[in-house]
């Protein structure tokens, strides 16, 4: 199984499965001028990198509503960025499973805005995913820490396959 | 089963572990949660639950600072982990500690009554 192929299949098991919100693959992409939250963990080890979650501020708040069976009125902001947090733990996880050598993940950032762009220093984007999902839209994307030399692994192919 | 600790830093994870106990006919006991291995490690001396399902990656104390704290002491509680890196290194390190399963995350109600069992 391709690595982006297990991620689409983590994404859709943490949606569907864990929240009751279908998501798929679709082309579409981050909407910088939408009210949205992105939620981060980084990876640090033999593979180092980041990777984020991006969706509007309406389905995190959805995926909140599901995840503590709240109505979204209930909803604080804390409840809902805990939420995204989670979302982002478990797909930051998933994905360090796919790593090969020995990793750490670290606990979750949440932001929110509109029209701002996520960069991460030193890190180059390896996999940008895009998923339809309530409605609305869903970004996951991998960035990897490159040095002088190249990405930390010396390889983009630090993923494993058929994991 | 009676008493279930359930410990993540994410109050989210806590409902969705708690909803999911239920679920899986573990509901009947009390469900009682910690925020963090330190909390948690409060709460079993003072509760003696009979399982504890802690997350890994936790501020303060992580779940296997907290699992190796319980046998520094003594303690044999039922230990597992409740968590989205479930890599066969973890595994390793989470059994080697003197814990009995590793769930990974996402999970479903079948994942909780097959790996924990009665």
């Amino acid at each position: 199984m391709e690595a982006n192929d297990e991620i689409n299949e983590l994404v859709g098991d943490i949606w569907g499965s864990v929240l009751g919100i279908p998501a798929t693959p679709a082309d579409s992409s981050v909407r910088v001028e939408e009210l949205r939250l992105t939620g981060f963990v980084h990876i640090q080890g033999d593979w180092e990198g980041t990777v984020t979650v991006d969706c509007p501020v309406p389905l995190a708040t959805t995926a909140a509503a599901a995840m503590f069976g709240m109505t979204v009125e209930e909803l604080t902001k804390d409840e809902i960025d805990d939420a995204l947090g989670e979302i982002t733990n478990m797909t930051g996880g998933g994905i360090k499973s796919m790593l090969e050598g020995s990793c750490k993940l670290s606990l979750p950032t949440v932001i929110e805005g509109r029209g701002f762009t996520v960069n991460v220093p030193g890190a180059a984007l390896v996999t940008d995913l895009n998923y339809s999902a309530g409605g609305s839209w869903i970004s996951v994307r991998v960035l990897e820490r490159v040095d002088e030399t190249g990405p930390t692994s010396g390889s983009e192919l630090i993923l494993r396959t058929g994991a | 089963m009676k008493n279930v600790l359930i410990v993540d830093d994410s109050k989210a994870m806590r409902m969705i572990v708690s909803r999911t106990l239920r679920q899986a006919g573990y509901g009947d006991g009390n469900l009682r949660e910690a925020a963090d291995g330190a909390e948690a490690l409060v709460a079993i001396q003072a509760d003696k639950p009979d399982l504890v399902l802690s997350d890994w990656n936790m501020p303060e104390m992580n779940g296997i600072e907290l699992l190796r704290a319980l046998r520094a002491e003594g303690n044999d509680v039922r230990f597992g982990f409740v968590t989205s890196e479930s890599t066969t290194e973890m595994r390793e390190v989470a059994i080697s500690a003197g814990a009995e399963f590793l769930i990974g995350k996402p999970f479903t109600a079948e994942d909780f009554a097959d790996i924990i069992g009665d």
